[in-house]
């Protein structure tokens, strides 16, 4: 919020020269080619935009402000009419804060533009960076229909979908994708889900499903043999208290989750620190960790189009994320 | 009439934990069934492995007829319904797990063994199923274990002595898996 204050007090935002932008940018080693070559070229392009983007957003906050001002004077001479008849209804409200969001989404317009505009240019030449099987799209355009037989994704009226991210880390395939799924509608929505799905290759050979879900207590684990899949109860302590195994397969279940599999899902919740359920499916792993962080996002407008902090952020959250195959041993063909 | 009720209630109790071990057993049967399904799979591969090391291993004579022997025996019907023959039936089974890893230690010394396609195709096979073996063996353990505490624990073990349902044999590793690793051996 102080970011759009700093805006509006300080004088006109300035484009940072061609020579600024480039000046001493704390690159990691491994990427510094890479950003030479290919994204330099686009800093200054990228830094005009971003200027040309403050300057609309300054301009528009200095209409917008009078006006939710206005609205929320009528608003309130509306509530004091009414204060004395016992009539207040909700509905002048919710049309004051309905007013108040469109004007703000009619400011921000030129942000969401230039961040966009980030998303499709700069991102996928980070994410390059990884390998050229890498590749990004700021749209989710993994369905959460073709992850239903997975069966830990929640029922959900509705999905926002968005940072995919596609390749393969020590010849494993894996697919990223950012999602917050909703159940119901006005003021009865919920968030049923939010956080990250990845999708990864298994090199073990299953016909059968095994969904791995976080322990629930004695009855919310009942409902896993409810739901079509057999419980299946492992040795290790540790795991039985985090988790609930259900499975069509009991062999197969402890085929899939040998012994030092159950200690590296354990190690793989205490690194992302929250819930973390995982299904095993047509060859496939899914995993669902829930996070209410936004993960591939761009700094902040108010700062230089150096992308340092971006370059930075992405290859700190892939090497957590490449750490799933690295912690599941996903790529050992030992098979244990 | 309260005295009718109460006998009904023991009457459903005494069922519910008669279905309940019958429940276990059975899922042992079919744990058992799970152990035989890659027992026949390992048996079947075994064969091939001995033609291709027979051809390059002239000393390891006497460990490949203990492995065609053990393989016989492993194969060999057992009464599914018999504690004992089960626990024989396991226990051939683990040393001719026990004597397919001598050979795999033996296959270390002959080079050219070892980098056969065609062994090494086999060698894949047979890891495959072991990994598959010991899936089943876990969980037929799991379910001797949930049997074997149902008709031990009084007074499900009144129970089971009247259905004829009596405790099961672990699938225990071998002695010789048992053992710890000489280094010394192997260097």
């Amino acid at each position: 919020m102080h970011q759009w204050l700093d805006l509006l007090l300080s004088g006109s935002p300035q484009a940072l020269s061609a020579v600024a932008l480039t000046q001493d940018p704390v690159i990691p080693p491994d990427f510094r080619e890479r950003y030479q070559t290919l994204i330099v070229p686009h800093l200054l392009a990228f830094e005009e935009h971003r200027v040309s983007a403050l300057h609309s957003i300054r301009k528009r906050l200095f209409i917008a402000l009078p006006v939710c001002g206005v609205i929320a004077a009528l608003i309130a001479y509306f509530y004091w009419c009414c204060s004395g008849s016992g009539d207040s209804s909700d509905v002048p409200l919710n049309l004051g804060f309905a007013a108040m969001a469109g004007v703000l989404f009619w400011v921000f317009a030129a942000q969401r533009q230039y961040v966009g505009k980030i998303k499709t240019t700069i991102f996928p030449i980070i994410f390059g960076h990884f390998g050229p099987q890498f590749s990004y799209s700021k749209n989710g355009t993994m369905p959460m229909s073709e992850l239903k037989h997975f069966g830990i994704i929640p029922d959900h009226t509705d999905s926002i979908l968005s940072d995919f991210v596609r390749g393969s880390h020590r010849e494993v395939p894996i697919e990223i994708e950012q999602a917050k799924l909703t159940s119901g509608s006005g003021k009865d929505k919920s968030v049923v889900f939010e956080g990250l799905l990845v999708r990864l290759s298994v090199h073990k050979n299953f016909k059968g499903r095994t969904v791995i879900r976080k322990d629930a207590g004695i009855l919310g684990n009942w409902t896993v043999g409810t739901s079509g899949l057999q419980r299946a109860h492992l040795e290790d302590p540790t795991f039985e208290k985090l988790f609930e195994v259900g499975t069509t397969d009991q062999i197969e279940a402890r085929y899939l989750l040998t012994t030092s599999f159950m200690e590296r899902l354990v190690q793989l919740r205490a690194l992302f620190g929250g819930t973390l359920e995982a299904s095993f499916s047509q060859g496939n792993l899914l995993l669902a960790i829930e996070s209410h962080k936004d993960w591939f996002e761009p700094t902040s407008i108010t700062q230089p189009a150096t992308f340092k902090e971006d370059i930075c952020t992405i290859l700190e959250q892939m090497r957590l994320l490449f750490q799933i195959i690295e912690v599941l041993k996903l790529d050992d063909t030992t098979r244990l | 009439m309260i005295f009718l009720g109460i006998l009904l209630a023991v009457v459903a109790i005494l069922y519910f934990w008669y279905a309940g071990i019958i429940r276990k057993r059975n899922r042992v049967n079919e744990a058992l069934g799970g152990i035989d399904v890659q027992l026949t799979m390992r048996s079947d591969l075994i064969p091939n492995i001995l033609t291709i090391a027979k051809k390059f291993m002239e000393h390891e004579k006497s460990l490949l007829e203990t492995i065609t022997q053990l393989r016989t025996q492993a194969s060999a019907p057992y009464d599914k319904g018999d504690a004992t023959a089960i626990a024989n039936h396991l226990s051939a089974a683990e040393a001719l797990s026990s004597q397919m890893g001598q050979l795999k230690i033996a296959v270390e010394a002959y080079p050219t063994l070892k980098s056969d396609q065609t062994m090494i195709q086999a060698m894949q096979s047979y890891n495959e199923v072991e990994a598959q073996l010991a899936a089943a063996r876990r969980f037929y353990n799991a379910a001797v274990t949930a049997l074997n505490n149902a008709v031990q624990i009084f007074p499900g073990n009144l129970i089971a002595g009247y259905a004829g349902v009596s405790a099961m044999p672990f699938y225990e590793a071998a002695e010789a898996a048992r053992a710890p690793v000489n280094a010394k051996d192997f260097l």
